[in-house]
């Protein structure tokens, strides 16, 4: 391979091969194994180069070269590339400067908060639970839907519980541990008291017993037996008769005649067996306990699936704001800038001089009059867009809110002209639309249920020779749209309001970052 | 299990992600090209985890997933771009695919060989690499033209190639 192939194949590592160059490249290419190596060598040298960058900017910002780990890792090390298996070492590479940019901020992000949520769950799972303050005898630590019966104390997760804490469940379940490392879980209906620190007495309804301590002991007592346990699993339940009957999932358990009814008969329960104590004192294996089974554990919420990683590459870090107002204050909008309100941004509102006032009351710019309001802004490519406010239409029946870009200034009109959404006051189909523009041409997208205050967004993306715009409320994106050729006659942000509307806003944001290197 | 599963797809996909990353940019050399594919391609493969059934595959798997999207963006901005043609890429990604267990050694290497750079040079790649960094505006304080710096950065980057490869066939012949 020649100097001048290597400095073709840099110039295209580099970005900077010229389209007459390009078929030369290609030929190279498609003729020379070596050629291609070297190509990914090339970007191998050029991605190392760029890690090593944000490496050591990361060292003199934070004091740490970025996704250093400090675990034990097999693979040849290197400070660029090790991250070892540790949640921390992970976590503070997808956070570091060099994580971001290779993972991308939206991945990092949704990474980040399932390793985070995962982590949390797991904790919450583990049966190697801390231990209880000294003198708590047992504590709840979960419940589902619990009712609980009126003569008794209505309970709490969280709550400790002393010698005869009362637990009278009518319905749904209880999770209580015990100080000696017993986990109860308790199926309403029914009543369980704490005796101390290893005792329960279960006078009716059913539990599961786990104790995963071989040295511990826990008991659970009946009116007509006490079942002992060490270090197993088992379920007792207790009929309206005060009749006993135990099943054991794991180890052994001695199931005895209450020593009050005169008897001082035992049996030992392995993994599989059944025994029942009557209310007579009689004792018997049996082959099942009841046809019903034995509740293992508090089913956990139901969390909800994760949020899809944004569709845009948005790094708060590196934004600029353009304009940004509270709208808290007083006066009309037309003709103030943000500045001096405790936002950035010299750019003047065209508003309608009445009907749009900021309120003190309220903190918001409070809006009754139809008509739109502009901030003068002309967009460049190679950048991100991001135009926010938080918006609540507090009356107007079809008549909406809106947020987005437009051309003219026309404050009488509240239709917009280029990516732009509103938001009706009837939570009914159509609460929520967005369009790609011009005016009501190109409708995206219903978000329904996204009703009351929420923060819309608009997102627009002119780093590609076709510009995007993404629309939001909340963090959920609710429609996107593509541009063939960019909307160059783009001349403002704005926002508008529907007549017959009123129309409250807080919390305007407009910010960009300039994507090209 | 759904966090199971999370768990174990991010453990697997950070812990290849760099050498996917890699082998995505051998194909396509824009980092805004390989964003928006590495995008892709993580939701692709966070989609069709559940249908993978040997976990110890993730890395070819997620390759293959690569491969799709690189050439389903090729064809989708192959007007507007500068962008290979797909015979290349499929070569390319062939080649790179056999090669990605290479791709940590290739990063140890360069930082040895890095550091055998005069500390001048080292300066001068840190900074013309430190996000944020306009080539012109670094032209203008060092005296040079914005091509000269060009030429002098390429002739680095050849130089740590060359070390690079020296330093992985030096390893080669020893094992």
């Amino acid at each position: 391979m020649t100097q001048a192939d290597l400095d073709l194949l840099h110039d295209f590592v580099a970005d900077r091969i010229t389209a007459e160059a390009f078929p030369r490249l290609e030929s190279l290419l498609r003729a020379s194994s070596d050629a291609r190596r070297a190509l990914r060598g090339l970007m191998a040298v050029e991605e190392g180069l760029e890690e090593m960058a944000a490496a050591h900017l990361s060292a003199r910002y934070f004091g740490t070269r970025a996704g250093q780990p400090q675990v034990q890792d097999t693979r040849p090390k290197s400070a660029l590339s090790n991250l070892g298996d540790g949640f921390a070492a992970m976590v503070g590479f997808l956070l570091s400067p060099a994580g971001l940019r290779r993972i991308g901020l939206p991945l990092a992000a949704v990474v980040v908060g399932i390793l985070i949520v995962s982590a949390a769950w797991r904790g919450l799972q583990s049966k190697a639970r801390p231990a209880l303050p000294p003198g708590v005898l047992a504590q709840i630590v979960a419940l589902s839907d619990p009712v609980w019966a009126d003569e008794g104390q209505p309970r709490h997760e969280g709550d400790r519980l002393q010698m005869g804490g009362l637990l009278m469940l009518e319905r749904g379940l209880a999770e209580i541990v015990f100080a000696c490392g017993a986990t109860v879980v308790l199926e309403g209906p029914a009543m369980f008291e704490v005796r101390d620190a290893s005792t329960g007495r279960l006078d009716r309804g059913r539990l599961t017993a786990t104790l995963d301590r071989p040295t511990a002991a826990f008991a659970v007592h009946t009116p007509s037996a006490v079942v002992t346990d060490r270090g197993t699993q088992f379920g007792v339940d207790v009929d309206a008769t005060g009749k006993t009957a135990v099943r054991v999932f794991q180890g052994i358990v001695e199931l005895a005649v209450l020593a009050t009814l005169g008897g001082a008969e035992s049996l030992q329960l392995s993994a599989g067996d059944a025994g029942e104590v009557d209310a007579a004192g009689r004792i018997a294996r049996i082959d099942a306990v009841a046809p019903k089974k034995f509740v293992m554990s508090v089913p956990k919420p139901v969390k909800p699936p994760p949020k899809p990683p944004l569709p845009f590459a948005w790094d708060q870090t590196r934004a600029v704001t353009i304009y940004r107002d509270s709208f808290e204050g007083s006066g009309p909008l037309d003709g103030t800038a943000a500045t001096g309100r405790g936002g950035v941004g010299e750019a003047k509102w065209i508003a309608p001089a009445d009907g749009w006032l900021l309120d003190p009351e309220t903190k918001s710019l409070k809006v009754t009059a139809t008509g739109a309001a502009f901030l003068p802004f002309r967009p460049e490519p190679g950048h991100l867009y991001r135009l926010s406010v938080t918006m609540q239409v507090v009356e107007g029946g079809i008549g909406w809110a809106a947020l987005g870009f437009s051309t003219a200034t026309n404050t009488r009109l509240a239709t917009l002209d280029h990516a732009w959404m509103l938001q009706r006051h009837e939570a009914k189909a159509q609460a929520n639309l967005a369009y790609k523009g011009p005016q009501m041409a190109g409708e995206l997208s219903r978000g329904d249920r996204l009703t009351g205050r929420q923060t819309r967004t608009v997102v627009l993306d002119t780093t590609g020779p076709r510009w995007k715009a993404f629309f939001m409320v909340s963090d959920e994106v609710v429609g996107q749209c593509v541009y063939d050729q960019p909307p160059a006659d783009i001349a403002n942000v704005a926002i508008s309001v529907f007549p017959n509307t009123v129309a409250l806003l807080r919390e305007f944001s407009f910010q960009s970052i300039h994507m090209i290197r | 299990m759904a966090d199971e599963l999370h768990e174990a797809f991010l453990r697997l996909f950070t812990r290849c992600e760099p050498e996917l990353r890699a082998f995505v940019r051998s194909c396509l050399p824009r980092l805004q090209d390989v964003d928006e594919v590495m995008q892709e391609v993580s939701l692709v493969a966070w989609r069709k985890f559940g249908d993978l059934d040997d976990r110890g595959r993730f890395a070819p798997w997620a390759c293959l997933i690569a491969r799709y999207e690189i050439l389903k963006y090729r064809r989708a901005h192959a007007r507007n771009r500068l962008l290979l043609d797909e015979s290349v890429i499929e070569a390319l990604a062939d080649e790179a695919a056999a090669e990605m267990p290479l791709h940590q050694r290739r990063l140890v290497a360069l930082e040895s060989c890095f550091e055998k750079l005069p500390e001048a040079r080292r300066e001068l790649v840190l900074a013309a690499y430190t996000p944020g960094t306009s080539q012109k505006e670094l032209a203008r304080q060092m005296g040079r033209t914005e091509g000269a710096l060009y030429q002098l950065l390429s002739r680095i980057r050849q130089e740590l190639w060359r070390c690079v490869e020296h330093t992985l066939a030096k390893e080669a012949g020893a094992s």
